[in-house]
């Protein structure tokens, strides 16, 4: 997002599907959703338009003059449009205090979402940080779990995202507080790199004090579907959990709560779809969730065999390559939506 | 009818309506500029020179869009107060014109809620309110999601090698790279060479159409003089402007200047007035109308009398002193004859003009290690600084911190971002672009030189502003004084004037106003804090001269540096000074001064001196009790007064309760003077009235 303003394919994405205000409540439409943008796109596609068209005002005239397209312009999608002032002035926002914005057609946007989630992977990402950190070629590890962990799990979780760094992994998390927060600090402190999936708050994370200078260095990326200004909900929080699943090659469960919570609702996600593989952290007196998980196919993992490297890349490559990746998401082929 | 012929029949009902004359046309390029628009709601930038009508073109094109269903205007301008002609015009079409700006924040909500029931159809809103978060949160975002017509005026200050490039026009021009074209875009400006042009261009994109007009003002009539002394110049001055056809605008460099001109011109029984950014809001307003009715002769002003100022029989532009560009001095003097046959343009070039254009230019940018010392500040804080803070923290003057904060946010990306009353930084790693700093220095310079080419220059002098200004192989105008072969006016003035204003400057001097506050948190233990008491305070004060200027101030500054005395004619100037013109009340009794352990002997030989003089008794009743750092490498207040703060010890008070003079060379920060009158006051001393033989407050911009 530096130089000559955004790609238009990202312009048109921001119209229909981004927003500028702190809270949803806010914004003069409903923006729309990924379900709503994608229909919007085939269904003009459908008629020899496209997205694009929208951005120029001779297109757009034509579009409602054809009796075959008109309908598809609601008075709710009029108003989206008419928001080129406020989208201007949050981009330029954006952009000065360093964040960045890319939509699914951008070379910049994580490959593994468009496979794992086709059609209905986020049409936006918001994010601070080095972008080249999100297509790496690079084994990755996810850190889940609750707010709540007790010693044992803290330590589990920092000593998860040190020894990732030691094997060259790069540790994904949600970083919120507790096991997810943790387990950057222990790659970023081991001299690893991580990727920060957040759920709202994104200015506020990467002008803390703690996550600043490991921002602008390249160590840390934060990314989020929420634009940097949105608030923190615990719907939003939902809505970007199976992405930290879906950006690594396995994931880690340091401690869940049975059948209810964010860990749980992503983790039980993730094993349906068969993602990627998911690991549970084992004790020698496993939480109800923890076990539960198990139960529900979950591989457990000792602390012992995260403390050691190689324990650990064995581990990891046994239960990266036992691991049967579900049939491509049929709507991966749909992500033509703006070509 | 076509559609093409029904939208012209109704801009031009909508032009008979806004003027007022059912027989009135368009001008050149009007409607075209309209068609643009409202037709194909594109992007344009209209050059032409003030009194063309770019109002007029934005305000109908608004009402004509309003007409279509589309959203309100926004209108970025940095003229808001001089726009009240126009927003009464805006009335006239029936446009519902609001402004937005720092003076009114008690009517915010209300306009909120009328922006929300969609009764505004254009938004008049300064530059800098567009950096204010808690302004585009509560106001804007109302309107931004529908704005149709997105107006920038002055948009020459966009390009950072425009003459007045401002920073907050630089979010400006981000902001419309990032507008998608769904938003028609209008910038207007009526002083844009060339290079500024192509630069807009490359901002706003290869889409952005430009119209351009002729520059040519065919009343001016053009001379300069040389006469390189302040008085000559004031005497000149006061001789020939009463001879000036109707009122007009004398522009000089300084503040300061504006205030001695505008004493000077008063004395001699002209009505002229100084107008500067440093005058209050409502004084402004007063000032511009009174220049407008032709109740005033004069305005003696800044630069901050310029833009958009419209008063098209202004008779005269005359400059104090030699501006920084050709296109600064075209743009003050294209106000002057705009619907007169004759109009004069002179400009009058001083020995100091080199030297404060040089000043502007050199400190256009804060110096590297003022922007380190900020971020390093910033970037050690948790949840980051107020201004108060950040002055407590480094060693900058408040003015120093906040340049570089006004630069720095306006980067992008920015380092420092401002959330509620406190700086933050972000995580944005800070590179200053230096080359691009050094070109732009270079350019300023070369437009100095460029202005002291013409201020030499012996042909056609419009011949000379119009091939700066981008115009091919221009016609000799005919006019100026170099085409008619003699001067216009005279070249200098008549020796009885020429001696009065040599004794003016002379006699010039300039008021020490007491410190009222402590600085926040002052120094608890010496009970500084808060309020300054009455009881402590020290009374209006005089200086004798400013930081060597050419009455008494070289002689000062010589005194100081080279001589290590001051001589005899500052003793008799300053006692002439106290006894007659100031006359300070109740009189002081006796006479002490501000003692120093550096040069033990400077300031006491003077007061005694002066005391003498005085016929008065003069005791040393301060002393210094450890050496401090001159107080000039302080900063900023908080480190002024935390640097002198009890270093005075009091040898004793000669005369209990009564008025003493307090003697000191050079004012500054006037915290020495605040803490050295707080002490003896304490020690039982009466009024304390402090006299200096030189200030460098206002010194500069």
């Amino acid at each position: 997002m530096t130089g000559n303003g955004l790609p238009p394919e990202t312009e048109i994405t921001l119209l229909l599907c981004g927003g500028f205000s702190a809270t949803r409540r806010d914004e003069p439409a409903t923006p729309l959703n990924v379900g709503e943008f994608n229909n919007l796109a085939d269904a003009l596609t459908s008629h020899g338009f496209s997205l694009l068209d929208l951005l120029d005002h001779t297109r757009q005239e034509a579009i409602r003059s054809d009796p075959a397209t008109a309908a598809l312009l609601t008075p709710r999608i009029e108003t989206l449009l008419t928001r080129g002032t406020a989208m201007a002035m949050a981009a330029e926002r954006w952009n000065s205090l360093g964040f960045w914005v890319i939509d699914r057609t951008s070379s910049r946007y994580p490959e593994r979402f468009r496979e794992h989630l086709g059609a209905s992977a986020p049409p936006l990402l918001y994010g601070a940080g080095d972008t080249e950190l999100l297509n790496r070629d690079q084994p990755r590890v996810a850190v889940v779990g609750s707010r709540e962990i007790d010693t044992d799990g803290e330590a589990f979780a920092r000593t998860v995202g040190a020894t990732s760094a030691r094997i060259g992994a790069l540790t994904v998390s949600g970083g919120a507080r507790g096991a997810d927060r943790t387990a950057i600090d222990g790659a970023l402190e081991a001299g690893g790199e991580a990727i920060a999936i957040l759920p709202g708050a994104l200015q506020q994370v990467a002008t803390s004090r703690a996550y600043r200078s490991m921002v602008s260095e390249g160590q840390l990326t934060l990314i989020s579907p929420y634009h940097p200004g949105a608030k923190f909900t615990a719907g939003n929080a939902m809505g970007r959990n199976r992405l930290i699943y879906c950006l690594a090659d396995l994931a880690i469960v340091v401690e869940s709560a049975k059948e209810s919570g964010g860990t749980w609702a992503g983790a039980t996600e993730t094993i349906n779809a068969g993602w990627v593989p998911v690991g549970v952290r084992q004790t020698s007196n496993p939480s109800a969730g923890n076990q539960a998980l198990i139960d529900l196919g979950a591989v457990p993992i000792t602390p012992d065999t995260v403390s050691s490297p190689d324990a650990f890349q064995t581990w990891f490559d046994t239960t990266t390559s036992s691991h049967r990746p579900p049939e491509p998401s049929p709507a991966s082929q749909q992500i033509r939506l703006l070509d | 009818m076509s559609n093409d012929e029904r939208l012209y029949q109704e801009a031009l009902t909508h032009l008979r309506t806004a003027l007022n004359q059912p027989d009135a046309i368009f001008r050149d390029d009007q409607y075209e500029a309209i068609e643009h628009l409202v037709k194909d709601r594109r992007r344009l930038l209209v050059v032409q020179r003030t009194g063309w009508g770019k109002s007029l073109v934005y305000f109908i094109a608004t009402r004509l869009l309003r007409n279509r269903g589309d959203g309100p205007a926004l209108l970025i301008s940095p003229l808001l107060a001089l726009m009240r002609d126009q927003i009464r015009m805006a009335g006239n079409l029936g446009l519902r014109a609001v402004t937005i700006n720092s003076t009114n924040t008690k009517a915010w909500h209300e306009i909120e809620g009328r922006i929300e029931c969609d009764e505004v159809d254009i938004l008049l809103i300064s530059p800098e309110r567009l950096g204010n978060e808690k302004f585009r949160e509560r106001v804007l975002a109302e309107l931004a999601w529908r704005v149709g017509l997105f107006i920038v005026d002055e948009a020459h200050c966009i390009s950072d090698w425009g003459h007045d490039f401002r920073p907050d026009y630089r979010r400006i021009g981000r902001i419309l790279q990032y507008l998608p074209n769904t938003v028609p875009v209008l910038g207007t400006t009526a002083t844009a060479n060339d290079r500024v042009i192509a630069d807009i261009q490359e901002q706003v994109g290869e889409s952005l159409r430009i119209i351009r007009g002729p520059i040519k003002r065919e009343s001016l009539r053009l001379q300069n003089i040389m006469l390189p002394t302040q008085s000559a110049r004031l005497a000149w001055l006061a001789e020939q402007v009463p001879r000036m056809p109707g009122s007009g605008i004398i522009y000089c460099l300084t503040i300061k200047d504006t205030q001695n001109v505008a004493n000077w011109l008063q004395s001699e029984g002209i009505e002229a007035h100084a107008y500067s950014g440093r005058i209050e809001h409502d004084e402004r307003i007063e000032l511009e109308d009174r220049l407008l009715r032709n109740d005033l002769k004069a305005l003696v002003a800044t630069s901050a009398l310029g833009m958009g100022f419209d008063k098209p029989d202004l008779g005269f532009v005359i400059h104090f002193q030699r501006p920084g560009s050709v296109i600064h001095y075209y743009q003050q003097i294209g106000r002057a004859g705009r619907a007169l046959p004759d109009a004069y343009a002179v400009l009058l070039c001083g020995e100091e003009d080199e030297a404060i254009t040089s000043y502007f230019l050199e400190t256009a940018f804060p110096p590297e290690r003022h922007i380190d010392s900020v971020l390093d500040a910033l970037r050690n804080s948790d949840n980051g600084l107020t201004l108060d803070e950040i002055e407590r923290t480094v060693n900058l003057k408040r003015t120093q911190i906040e340049k570089v904060l006004k630069r720095l946010s306006t980067e992008s990306p920015t380092p420092v971002y401002k959330q509620g009353t406190a700086w933050r930084a972000t995580p944005v790693e800070y590179r200053p672009d230096h080359q691009r700093i050094e070109q732009i220095t270079a350019l300023r310079y070369e437009e100095q030189a460029q202005m002291r080419e013409y201020m030499e220059r012996q042909q056609c002098l419009m011949g000379f502003l119009e091939t700066a200004l981008g115009i091919v192989d221009p016609e000799p105008c005919g006019r100026c004084a170099p085409c008619m072969g003699q001067p216009i006016l005279p070249d200098s003035a008549g020796w009885e004037i020429a001696s009065r204003a040599h004794q003016f400057v002379r006699q010039q001097s300039y008021g020490i106003e007491p410190r009222k506050r402590w600085t926040n948190p002052g120094v608890p233990a010496l009970g500084y804090t808060g309020l300054i008491s009455n009881e402590l305070r020290h009374e209006p004060g005089r200086a004798l001269s400013l930081w060597r200027d050419s009455g008494w101030g070289e002689m000062v500054y010589a005194g100081k540096f080279q001589r290590e005395r001051f001589p005899r004619k500052l003793v008799e100037v300053g006692a002439e000074l106290i006894r007659d013109r100031w006359r300070p009340e109740p009189a002081p009794t006796w006479v002490t001064c501000v003692p120093s352990l550096q040069r033990p002997e400077l300031v006491p030989d003077f007061a005694q001196r002066l005391a003498d003089e005085l016929g008065i008794p003069f005791f040393p009743a301060l002393k210094k009790r450890y050496p401090t750092e001159e107080q000039k490498s302080r900063q900023n207040s908080y480190q002024q007064l935390k640097n002198i703060a009890g270093s005075f010890a009091i040898t004793g008070i000669a005369r209990p309760g009564q008025p003493v003079l307090l003697v000191d060379d050079i004012v500054d920060s006037r915290w020495t003077f605040t803490v050295a009158a707080a002490e003896l006051r304490q020690a039982g001393s009466g009024p304390v009235f402090p006299f200096a033989l030189t200030t460098m407050f206002g010194v500069g911009g």
